[in-house]
């Protein structure tokens, strides 16, 4: 039976194949002056607005495009997580009142077994009373988790809640959450779905 | 020319908040002298030393069920409940409770600090509006029509009551401070 997907909420995953040795020394340089912000880091660190040219470039080499759409202008805007033993990330989403905020993600640097899984909520709002077909095609799952691994790449929409879990393990995990921001050539309202 | 003007708060959520003036010292030690391992302890509604918070609770819903508009011929009805201890780490992850219609939850005793209970706007789309983060934020003053979030500061016998639809969690606290509650489900039924 063919079946029809509306209004899917993704997650691209992909592997950047991005050099992390010289990374992390530029991230240890960048956590000596960076600026402390308070975002969603719970009991972690946070720094705010993270140049790095090279990894700007991978990711916008990376972010998955429509064919046939340009996307004008693009750039990336990044900050860093550094979560240690016991820090975790409370849920939000990376929404600001910038409203040309096309596409957010995150990249990770270093992901110590059990230092915790990125987890996505159900933006159904109706799913969370769990009405029948919840429960019978979809287990009554209303979020979903990502184990990420170093080098691994995630993008999302800026309204996607999520969080991440507690780090259990004794080591730092580093990850750097970013934004894209774009101008969009075309925007239609509204596709077709035309069934065969 | 008159610039005068009310603005009506439509589609609300609610949450009631009240002190039940009851013995909490005895249901402290009656918790803590018939549960040491557990941490989600189930009740029967039949506990004695809880007869007082069910007779409290039930006056509430009803009257509380009235306001909402519901029919004269339903009723809230307990579906179930449990006592919650906690006192080591907590995993608070946001949840909701969709078997039930109201949500209840009492705190017979909370040490300060112990973490506050949350709550996440069902309407996503306030955020696009009011975008807001800790510390970046175009708000000013925080109020019922621009919040993502709301706080309850748990405290000694207070008594919480919320929609079913609305996520919770508790907010990371100290988790070497002890918090005890009582959380119960009641669903609308037909008399």
């Amino acid at each position: 039976m063919e079946v029809a997907y509306f209004f899917p909420s993704c997650v691209w995953l992909e592997k950047l194949n991005f050099d992390l040795e010289k990374l992390k020394q530029d991230l240890d340089l960048f956590a000596e002056k960076g600026r402390l912000i308070e975002r969603s880091n719970m009991a972690g660190l946070q720094y705010d607005n993270y140049l790095n040219a090279d990894l700007s470039d991978a990711i916008l080499r990376t972010f998955p495009r429509v064919e046939g759409k340009i996307v004008k202008n693009p750039f990336v805007y990044m900050w860093v997580n550094r979560n240690p033993k016991g820090a975790r990330n409370s849920r939000h989403t990376h929404i600001t009142y910038t409203r040309n905020l096309l596409l957010s993600g995150v990249y990770y640097v270093k992901v110590p077994k059990d230092s915790g899984r990125i987890r996505f909520y159900d933006p159904r709002n109706i799913s969370i009373m769990n009405p029948p077909d919840n429960e019978y095609y979809n287990d009554s799952n209303t979020y979903n988790f990502v184990q990420p691994v170093k080098d691994m790449i995630l993008f999302f929409p800026s309204w996607f809640e999520h969080d991440v879990e507690e780090n259990k393990s004794n080591d730092e995990r580093i990850s750097i959450g970013f934004n894209i921001f774009s101008e969009v050539e075309e925007i239609k309202m509204g596709n077709a779905y035309n069934v065969e | 020319m008159n610039s005068t003007f009310e603005i009506q708060p439509i589609f609300s959520s609610f949450l009631i908040q009240t002190k039940l003036d009851l013995d909490t010292k005895s249901i402290k030690n009656w918790i803590e002298e018939s549960y040491h391992t557990n941490y989600k302890i189930p009740l029967t509604f039949d506990e004695d030393i809880l007869k007082d918070f069910y007779l409290s609770l039930k006056e509430i819903l009803d009257n509380l069920h009235l306001a909402l508009g519901f029919s004269k011929n339903t009723k809230q009805q307990f579906q179930e409940a449990w006592v919650n201890v906690e006192s080591r780490e907590r995993i608070s992850v946001p949840h909701t409770h969709p078997s039930a219609d109201l949500i209840c939850v009492y705190y017979p005793y909370v040490e300060q600090g112990s973490g506050n209970l949350e709550f996440i706007n069902p309407n996503s789309s306030v955020e696009y509006v009011f975008p807001q983060t800790r510390d970046n934020t175009i708000i000013d003053t925080h109020n019922l029509f621009n919040s993502k979030l709301w706080q309850v500061v748990p405290e000694n016998d207070l008594l919480v009551v919320f929609p079913s639809w609305l996520h919770h969690y508790v907010r990371q606290g100290n988790p070497n401070t002890t918090r005890m509650s009582i959380a119960l489900n009641s669903k609308t039924v037909r008399i």
